[in-house]
């Protein structure tokens, strides 16, 4: 039989309850907040093997080299919104240290903070620029004609471009996250892109600002990035595991350099809202992309709830490359959580060094 | 002897004396100074003061005391005097003409001001008042319009014109960045009012079906995903994607503008203002680029 009406006495017995395990709750939390709390984040060990201007070149020194290991060296290109610190953000859940540790010479870029004065900078000039520079320093010290390299979100768009631009030096790709078809309504970033003026802001501010752009990935979704989120928090105040990595993730978050503005202007013109890229009309350097160009093998990975990047922005590209050895990958999870979270852990970078291992001898 | 009081008062002939005098005056006041009997030419050439008799004084004060006594002297002609005041009857008319003009703009300035007073915060008959919520900015931003926006474009004059049009353009910047604001935020509690009343709905429906959930989480829960999707309705809609344009644009022309202030600013304490320092990172970018260039250019020969 159906109960029908409220049922007060159910839900009063529930809240005497819960204001009784809240108490305690929030007394464990008050001792877990004020207790020495390890947020230390990007704590696998690197050595900076180049430096141009902002621009640095990581290294992580494998910890073992397993005679079947991928030998050739793999550099990661990370987006110019937010920081590469995410693929190493907390011990257990880090890229960096996984890949390391199966053996791979990983190299990554870390674009630094830029300043006022690179506000002129073009994709032209981080394209063939710096990543073409430091693709050349890790040729030289690992004496390859040819590297891997590996993209993540708009660094991942970089990596498409140059990989047009410059198929020799490089000899597998693996984009992650990375848009390459703008042209989509499944993402709510690439139907507000079409709606802003680049050129004014950039007029007004020089670069882009991390401030303001974070402030527009929270609008994405206001309920869970404002508002659940926290109250999430203050449910789990008491788990200091969890407090801790709540706070790495904090810090990652807002730790957001500005983008230079004419790489941002062109970003949004030639890409969000011209969609050039995917249809090889894009100019970079006086040079036309042609995603044709790219003829090596290529792993596509994406994620399936991704707000930022959707599937929609990803799932062209293995059909327009050049390539005859391409796979696409698509987990059951987001834009960050691709990267984070514990469950595709086991299924993200696994995928990649076996899928590497497999082309590393041809 | 008859009483000076008796004799009719003639203007003409107490001006013409009054005039001579006064060239008189002036005549001797132009003459050069007397030397103090005594002294002779002994003195001459000796002291600051060595010479002041031959000399001409101060050129400018000679030049206006013989143009007082040029004009006294004129004026001492009883012909030019009596010619003057023959045309004093035409006065009240030259006056008239001239007030007439000015009390009329005067009159229409102040019939102005009380009409711009008397309708300060009255509504055009188009707003809607049942709906002051969505009204309320759309008001705001007509008076603005309206009422101060043309006083901030008046055109200014004068070496300051420059620095106070721009005051002028950051302060109409403000208020347009302020009413944009307002409006985004208005589109953003949009979904929380729609969600609390779908909220309520579907409670109410639940407890009809007597399916009410016995646990707060799970009101909590309920009640975030339907926020959720009013917000996801919300943020693809033409009106929020309008204020976020807006609002994006209103906040880099009031960064602009006060930009452009603080560069006058600057400019005026002599210290490299942002334009400056801009232009100056601009020629390092380009230096730079030529030196990668040159540097490739001998890598590859």
């Amino acid at each position: 039989m159906k109960k029908s009406g409220v049922p007060v006495d159910v839900i009063l017995a529930k809240l005497a309850e819960e204001t009784g395990k809240t108490r305690g709750r929030v007394q464990k939390a008050s001792e877990v907040l004020l207790s020495p709390l390890d947020t230390g984040i990007a704590r696998t060990p690197y050595e900076v093997v180049h430096t141009e201007d902002r621009v640095a070149l990581k290294y992580y020194r494998p910890s073992k080299r397993p005679a079947k290991r991928v030998k050739t060296p793999l550099l990661i290109v990370y987006a110019l919104i937010n920081r590469e610190t995410m693929l190493d953000l907390q011990p257990g859940r880090s890229v960096a240290h996984t890949m390391m540790d199966s053996g791979i010479d990983l190299y990554m870029i870390d674009w630094g903070y830029p300043a006022e004065k690179d506000k002129f900078q073009t994709i032209d000039d981080h394209v063939n620029g710096y990543v073409d520079t430091m693709v050349d320093v890790i040729r030289k010290r690992h004496n390859v004609d040819r590297i891997n390299l590996m993209g993540v979100c708009m660094g991942g768009t970089f990596s498409l471009i140059y990989t047009a631009l410059h198929p020799d030096k490089i000899k597998n790709l693996i984009t992650t996250v990375t848009p390459s078809n703008f042209d989509t309504d499944q993402g709510l970033l690439h139907i507000w892109m079409k709606h802003i003026d680049p050129g004014l802001l950039m007029g007004a501010y020089g670069n882009m600002p991390g401030d303001i752009m974070n402030i527009g990935f929270l609008l994405l979704n206001p309920a869970r990035l404002m508002l659940d989120k926290y109250i999430g928090f203050m449910e789990n105040a008491d788990d200091k595991n969890f407090v801790e990595n709540f706070v790495r993730m904090e810090k990652w978050i807002f730790d957001s350099p500005d983008v230079p503005g004419e790489t941002f202007r062109q970003f949004v013109v030639d890409c969000y809202q011209k969609n050039l890229l995917i249809q090889n009309q894009m100019e970079v350097g006086g040079q036309l992309v042609d995603l044709k160009n790219i003829t090596v093998p290529l792993l596509n990975i994406y994620g399936k709830f991704d707000h930022l990047v959707p599937p929609g922005a990803c799932d062209q590209l293995t059909r327009s490359v050049g390539s005859a050895d391409v796979e696409d990958v698509c987990l059951e999870t987001g834009h960050i959580g691709i990267y984070v979270s514990s469950k595709t852990q086991k299924a993200f970078v696994p995928k990649i060094i076996r899928w590497l291992k497999k082309r590393d001898g041809k | 002897m008859a009483d000076p009081s008796d004799q009719a008062f003639d203007p003409n002939t107490f001006f013409q004396q009054w005039m001579q005098s006064m060239a008189g005056t002036w005549t001797g006041m132009l003459a050069p100074p007397r030397r103090p009997s005594g002294e002779g030419d002994a003195s001459a050439g000796e002291g600051p003061e060595a010479g002041l008799g031959e000399k001409p004084g101060d050129p400018s004060l000679e030049a206006a005391l013989r143009f007082a006594k040029t004009t006294a002297a004129a004026f001492s002609d009883p012909g030019k005097w009596s010619e003057m005041f023959s045309g004093v009857n035409a006065m009240p008319h030259v006056f008239l003409s001239m007030m007439q003009p000015m009390v009329e703009n005067m009159a229409g300035m102040h019939r102005k001001w009380l009409e711009k007073a008397t309708s300060f915060g009255k509504l055009p008959d188009d707003f809607d008042l049942g709906h002051l919520e969505q009204e309320s900015l759309a008001i705001f931003d007509r008076t603005f319009d309206a009422e101060f926006k043309k006083l901030l474009n008046i055109p200014q004059l004068g070496p300051a014109r420059e620095s106070q049009e721009k005051l002028n353009r950051y302060f109409e910047h403000f208020n347009r960045l302020q009413s944009a604001l307002a409006g985004f935020l208005r589109q953003l509690y949009g979904p929380l009012k729609g969600a609390y009343e779908a909220f309520q709905g579907r409670l109410a429906d639940m407890m009809e079906a007597g399916e009410l959930p016995d646990n707060a989480k799970s009101y909590y829960q309920l009640w975030l995903k339907t926020l959720e999707g009013f917000y996801m309705t919300k943020l693809r809609s033409p009106e929020f994607l309008e204020a976020l344009s807006e609002t994006l644009g209103a906040a880099a022309h009031y960064t602009q503008s006060k930009k452009d202030l603080q560069n006058d600013l600057m400019r005026r304490f002599s210290l490299p203002s942002h334009a400056d320092v801009n232009a100056l990172y601009k020629d390092l970018y380009d230096v730079k680029k030529r030196l990668k260039a040159i540097e490739e250019r001998i890598k590859k020969k």
